[in-house]
C-alpha cells in the first residue's frame, strides 16, 4: 500500500471531520458531552498490529458496522462490558449503576449506539466527499478485544498486508469510559475517494 | 510452566517457531491456529492462518493455510531442527464471528483446508478444538506441548 504523505493528510482530515461528527450526535444521544477525538491516522502491518492486540485480553462488547457503496469501510465501537452499563444508564437515562449485568437492554444499546455513530461517520464522507456510503446493520458481539480487532481487519487483510487504520480517543461526560472507534476503510476505495477531491496518492 | 520461559504472541497471518521453555500464544477467531511439536526436540511451532487459499498476489504466505502450512512444516524441519516423524499437530479456532464478514463460514473451509494439508503430510492430529461463535485464547506450552485454551465466556481447558 502507497500512499503520499499530502494523501495521508487528506485522509486525517476527512477522518477528523467524520468523526467531529459522529461526535456531536452521540453528545445529543446521551445527552451529556461525548468526546470522540482522533488520535492517529496510520499504515500498519497485518501481523504486527494484530500481534500487539492479541496480547489485550480484556473482555469487550462491541459493535461492528460494515458500509458498502464507493467507499467501502469497517467501523467497530468497543468498551469493556462494564462500561457498557453505563452507557446504557445515560442512554436510557436511567440513574447510575440501574444496569448491573449485561442483557437485552445492553446489547439493544450498544447497537443503536454503533448505528449512530455509523450513520454520521457516513455522513460526513457523504456530503463533504461524494461518496456512496451505505450502512449495514450493525452486529453487537462480547469477545476479547483482541479476537473482535483481528475481526475487524481480516476482511482487508485479505486482500493486503498493510492496513488504513483510523484510531480515536473517547470520552464520555466524567466518566472514565475506555472506549475504543477504529475505521478501517478499503484501501483501494478510499485511493478513489483522493482521486475525486484531486488529491494525488 | 516454568519462570524461565518468554512468551511470545503470534499475530494474525504469522508464523513463530520457538524451542522449551518458551511459550507461545495467540487469539483466534475464525482464523485457525496450528500447532506443530516435536516433543523430543523439543520445538514446537503456531501458524495463525486467515484463510484456507492463497488467491491474490500478496506476499505474506503465511496467511494461507495451503501455501503456510508446507511452509511451516519445512521450516520446522530443515531451519529449526525438528524431527519430521516425531511431529504431531494441535488444531484451535475456527469460529463463526460477525455475521456482518460477509464470508460466510470461512472458519469451517479453514479447518477443512488444514485437515486436508495434515492428513496428506502425515502429521496426526492429537488434539483440537474447533468451531463455535466466540474468540479462542491459546497459550502452547513447548516443554510440555500443553495448550491451555481459554473460549471467550468458558472455563479453561487443557489440551
Amino acid at each position: 500500500m502507497n500512499i503520499t504523505h499530502d494523501g495521508m493528510r487528506v485522509v486525517e482530515i476527512m477522518s477528523r471531520l467524520s468523526i467531529d461528527r459522529a461526535s456531536r450526535a452521540l453528545s445529543k444521544t446521551l445527552r451529556t458531552g461525548a468526546m470522540i477525538s482522533l488520535s492517529s491516522v496510520y499504515i500498519a502491518d497485518l501481523s504486527e498490529t494484530t500481534e500487539k492486540m492479541n496480547d489485550d485480553l480484556r473482555e469487550m462488547t462491541g459493535v461492528m458496522v460494515d458500509f458498502k457503496g464507493n467507499v467501502g469501510c469497517k467501523l467497530l465501537f468497543m468498551l469493556p462490558v462494564n462500561g457498557s452499563f453505563i452507557l446504557t444508564d445515560l442512554f436510557l437515562r436511567q440513574p447510575a449503576g440501574t444496569t448491573k449485568e449485561y442483557n437485552e437492554f445492553t446489547e439493544s444499546v450498544i447497537q443503536e449506539l454503533g448505528n449512530i455513530l455509523a450513520s454520521h461517520v457516513s455522513n460526513a464522507l457523504v456530503s463533504d466527499f461524494d461518496a456512496t456510503l451505505i450502512p449495514e446493520p450493525p452486529h453487537v458481539h462480547n469477545d476479547y478485544a483482541g479476537v473482535m480487532f483481528s475481526n475487524l481487519v481480516m476482511e482487508q487483510g485479505m486482500m493486503d498486508d498493510k492496513l488504513l487504520l483510523m484510531e480515536t480517543k473517547f470520552e464520555i461526560c466524567k466518566n472514565e469510559l475506555e472506549c475504543y472507534l477504529f475505521l478501517v476503510p478499503e484501501t483501494t476505495s478510499f485511493m478513489k475517494l483522493l482521486d475525486n477531491i484531486g488529491v494525488k496518492v | 510452566m516454568n519462570n524461565t520461559q518468554c512468551m511470545f504472541t503470534v499475530g494474525v497471518g504469522d508464523l513463530k517457531i520457538t524451542q522449551a521453555p518458551n511459550a507461545l500464544k495467540t487469539l483466534l477467531g475464525s482464523c485457525i491456529g496450528i500447532i506443530l511439536h516435536d516433543p523430543i526436540n523439543k520445538i514446537g511451532g503456531l501458524l495463525h492462518i486467515m484463510l484456507p487459499k492463497k488467491n491474490g498476489t500478496d506476499v505474506k504466505i503465511t496467511k494461507y493455510a495451503n501455501t503456510g502450512l508446507p511452509y511451516f512444516i519445512h521450516h520446522m524441519v530443515t531451519h529449526a531442527g525438528a524431527s519430521r516423524g516425531a511431529l504431531y499437530a494441535k488444531i484451535f479456532g475456527g469460529a463463526k464471528m460477525f455475521e456482518t464478514n460477509g464470508l460466510l463460514n470461512i472458519g469451517e473451509s479453514n479447518e477443512r483446508e488444514v485437515r486436508r494439508i495434515l492428513n496428506e503430510e502425515g502429521i496426526r492430529i492429537v488434539s483440537a478444538k474447533t468451531g463455535g461463535t466466540k474468540g479462542y485464547n491459546i497459550v502452547f506450552d513447548i516443554d510440555t506441548g500443553e495448550v491451555v485454551c481459554r473460549i471467550f465466556g468458558e472455563s479453561v481447558m487443557v489440551y
